[in-house]
């Protein structure tokens, strides 16, 4: 494959064009975002028109979606006439609508065209209206094209003008270099350098002495030496050699350029880089647009400070929640402060639910007798949470000691899952919960935060009687972690068959769990029933509920004499308060749903 | 350092040609002067007399059109190099941004050169000046003469350049080392400007 000799690969780059080739590469990047239009001047023959056909070739092969159109004015010009003459004119118009860069090379034409430059003028706000991108050339700058429209001037002014000088002798030698090489010229050491050092100053001036070169060398059958390259190309034929003051201006030239533009170009150059990274570079810009230079380099370090908080941020928002990921806010220095905002607020949407009160201990539950078969249910519970399918509904009227024991089933929980996240919230504060992230679009997160806790409990699902929304998304969270094992207990002071306005799904739900009833504790059960394990001592509770088990193993089995005497707690020795005649629970209260 | 309006998009640069006299100052300006084109040049003017003090020196401007955005002139100065024009040759060195001295390179006038070279110094210490920070260019003048009569640039580095700063041999009659001189001083002069700015950074 032969490639396209107007390449950025083909360029050469140097003093005088470095400023003109690092703003189009960052065009390349990102049209339309920076340097819009992008101005480039220089006399003929500098690679104005080599610059513009590569932004077009580099934009097609990186955004192969968008249309560029390399353009010369003469054409432009002679289109718009065409339209104009047969009454087209929306032809032209519509033209450039599906545009996206739009390269019009030779813009000293609109000289005097005032037509041609008020439907440019049209053009150029369209594109730049809906971020799309113009480069124009020219062999002078805006204000010196005569007779321009003050407003087309603000437009062409308003973007990046920047200056293609006449190549240094560096500059020139690596040309040379390239011609010779792209014509398969060979030239004996030093031929090249010597012609390098005349005043021609573009590249058509060089190809040309180039080629005279070459059919001498042809025509004399052996190679040139420096020494003839000035008989052969002739003083007449050539350019003067520069004189003293010449030789003084092309140093002068290198120096200023090298130095009192030299903060601009580094600072292109680093837009250019921030740009391909995919940030916004909107303060390097206007830093660039000042008349006098700023500290490039403080500029640059604070940019980086930003990008970095920038990127701490976007990896934060991804971790709590994966949909920010990619969201032009991180890639925006502007604006830190509102990304900050965001992270913080998805932080505390993404906040661990409440946990159960620690002060409900199940250990402390009443061992009533009504209570015993709720109680040891939760023990299983506790001692098997992953059990796939586990759905407990404590049902109870009030003061019946659901709170407690959903909070004591919590709690212990918690120990048992190394200190995991247990989520316990009522129902009331569930529906707000979910009415909230409906009206805020937020109810995926909403999901994200309950689906990554070890166990949920509500309390008081007949308060969600006849909200459907809210029923729906809790019946949706319950099936979801059940699915992973994760146990779910509901309390209501009804039976589910008692609720009036519950949907289909929740009701199946609620169907499906364990029922445990709760009653209340009459004063002579709680005043002699249990024995509450002793402060600072939670994590006896599964213990104390193996043991339990174990004992209740022992009087199914009727072995009574081998039943195991518990040591320190005084409940298992209070025989005559423990009913003998106890179904299995194994069997009758725990069913595995999954 | 050069003055840069970059609201005007304007460079101006002070060069300022110092040495003893008749050292080949003036004559160094003259070679210039005849080599750039009209346009570039403004009128060399020799300024005699003002409020009753004597002045005497030379002063070449040169524009050099647009550079990279900029209209850039170099100013270049002559000061009178007899001893007692000494507060001349201190007004004319303020504020230069660049210094060519001019040394006289016969054997005879070497007390003279290190006498300048001294007053130099003196004057810009007087000015607040660092001298090292100055950019500095030595011009060995009149090589061109006979051998016996002159130091050759090595020995005038021995006497002269303790600093070790560029220096050219030149014969400022014939133009020999004249723009070779105004190109290092301009360059060094002109490098300044790509030295980091501290302050004013938005």
């Amino acid at each position: 494959m032969v490639e396209p000799a107007t390449r950025f690969t083909t360029l050469v780059v140097g003093a005088a064009n470095r400023l003109a080739v690092t703003a189009a590469r960052a065009v390349v990047e990102a049209p339309g975002a920076i340097y819009n239009p992008l101005f480039v001047h220089g006399g003929a023959g500098r690679g104005k028109t080599h610059l513009l056909q590569a932004i077009g070739e580099a934009v097609g092969e990186m955004h192969p979606g968008l249309v560029v159109e390399y353009l010369p004015m003469e054409e432009f010009l002679d289109d718009l006439r065409a339209a104009s003459q047969t009454g087209r004119s929306d032809a032209i118009k519509g033209r450039f609508q599906r545009v996206h860069v739009l390269c019009l090379d030779d813009a000293q034409l609109l000289a005097g065209q005032a037509d041609a430059q008020s439907e440019l003028l049209r053009i150029v706000n369209a594109m730049q209206a809906s971020g799309r991108q113009v480069v124009m050339a020219a062999d002078r700058t805006p204000q010196d094209i005569p007779d321009i429209d003050a407003r087309l001037l603000n437009r062409l002014s308003g973007g990046l003008v920047a200056e293609i000088g006449a190549p240094d002798a560096e500059s020139r030698e690596e040309i040379l270099r390239r011609l010779a090489q792209a014509r398969g010229f060979q030239f004996a050491a030093g031929v090249l350098e010597e012609l390098a050092r005349s005043a021609l100053s573009n590249v058509r001036e060089l190809q040309g002495a180039l080629n005279r070169l070459s059919a001498q060398q042809v025509v004399q059958g052996h190679p040139l030496t420096p020494h003839d390259v000035w008989q052969v190309l002739g003083e007449a034929r050539i350019p003067a050699r520069p004189d003293e003051f010449t030789t003084f201006l092309e140093d002068v030239t290198s120096s200023v350029t090298a130095s009192v533009e030299a903060w601009r170009t580094h600072l292109a150059e680093r837009i250019a880089v921030w740009s391909g990274l995919g940030y916004r570079t909107a303060i390097l810009e206007q830093a660039l647009a000042l008349d006098e230079p700023p500290n490039v380099d403080e500029l640059d370090t604070a940019f980086r400070v930003v990008t970095e908080r920038l990127a701490a941020l976007e990896r934060e928002a991804i971790r709590l929640d994966p949909t920010y990921a990619g969201q032009p806010l991180f890639r925006d220095p502007d604006r830190l402060q509102e990304a900050e905002q965001v992270v913080a607020e998805a932080a505390a949407r993404l906040a661990p639910p409440a946990g159960p009160d620690a002060k409900w201990r199940l250990q402390d539950f009443p061992r009533t007798a009504a209570n015993r078969p709720a109680l040891a249910s939760a023990q299983q519970l506790v001692l098997h949470p992953a059990r796939v399918g586990h759905l407990m509904l404590v049902i109870g009227p009030a003061r019946s000691g659901k709170t407690h024991l959903v909070h004591g089933i919590g709690n212990a929980l918690k120990i048992a899952a190394n200190d995991g996240v247990i989520a316990c919230i009522t129902a009331d504060a569930l529906a707000r919960e979910v009415l909230a992230a409906v009206a805020d679009g937020s109810l995926e997160r909403w999901h994200a935060r309950y689906r990554a806790v070890q166990a949920l409990l509500v309390e008081d699902v007949q308060l969600l009687d006849g909200r459907e929304r809210v029923q729906q998304e809790l019946a949706t969270l319950a099936d979801a972690l059940r699915r992973d094992a994760r146990p779910v207990v509901l309390s209501c002071d009804r039976d589910v068959a008692n609720l009036a306005a519950v949907t289909p799904r929740l009701r199946t739900l609620l169907e499906s769990g364990v029922r445990v009833l709760t009653a209340p504790a009459s004063d002579a059960e709680t005043a002699g029933r249990f024995t509450p394990v002793p402060e600072g001592d939670e994590a006896a509770a599964p213990n104390i509920d193996a043991v339990s088990e174990a004992h209740a193993a022992g009087w199914r089995s009727g072995d009574h004499a081998a039943e195991p005497v518990p040591s320190g707690d005084a409940w298992f020795l209070d025989r005559e308060k423990v009913i003998v005649r106890w179904p299995d629970l194994g069997d009758c209260l725990l069913e595995d749903l999954a | 350092m050069p003055l840069v309006n970059y609201a005007a998009r304007e460079l101006t640069c002070k060069i300022v040609y110092y040495g003893a006299g008749r050292s080949g100052k003036t004559t160094n300006l003259h070679y210039i002067y005849d080599r750039v084109p009209n346009e570039r040049r403004g009128a060399m003017v020799s300024l005699a007399t003002h409020n009753e003090r004597t002045l005497f020196f030379d002063f070449l401007p040169l524009d050099l059109g647009r550079i990279s955005g900029f209209n850039t002139r170099i100013q270049l100065y002559t000061v009178p190099g007899q001893a007692y024009y000494r507060s001349t040759r201190k007004l004319v060195l303020q504020g230069a941004d660049g210094v060519v001295f001019v040394a006289d390179s016969q054997r005879m006038q070497q007390e003279e050169n290190l006498e300048s070279l001294r007053d130099m110094h003196e004057v810009l210490a007087e000015q607040g000046v660092d001298a090292r920070t100055l950019p500095l260019v030595l011009q060995y003048n009149k090589q061109d003469l006979p051998g016996d009569l002159i130091l050759t640039p090595g020995e005038l580095d021995d006497v002269l350049n303790f600093r070790q700063v560029p220096r050219f041999a030149a014969d400022a009659l014939h133009g020999v080392g004249v723009f070779e001189t105004l190109r290092k001083v301009s360059q060094l002069v002109l490098q300044r400007l790509s030295a980091p700015v501290p302050a004013g950074i938005p």
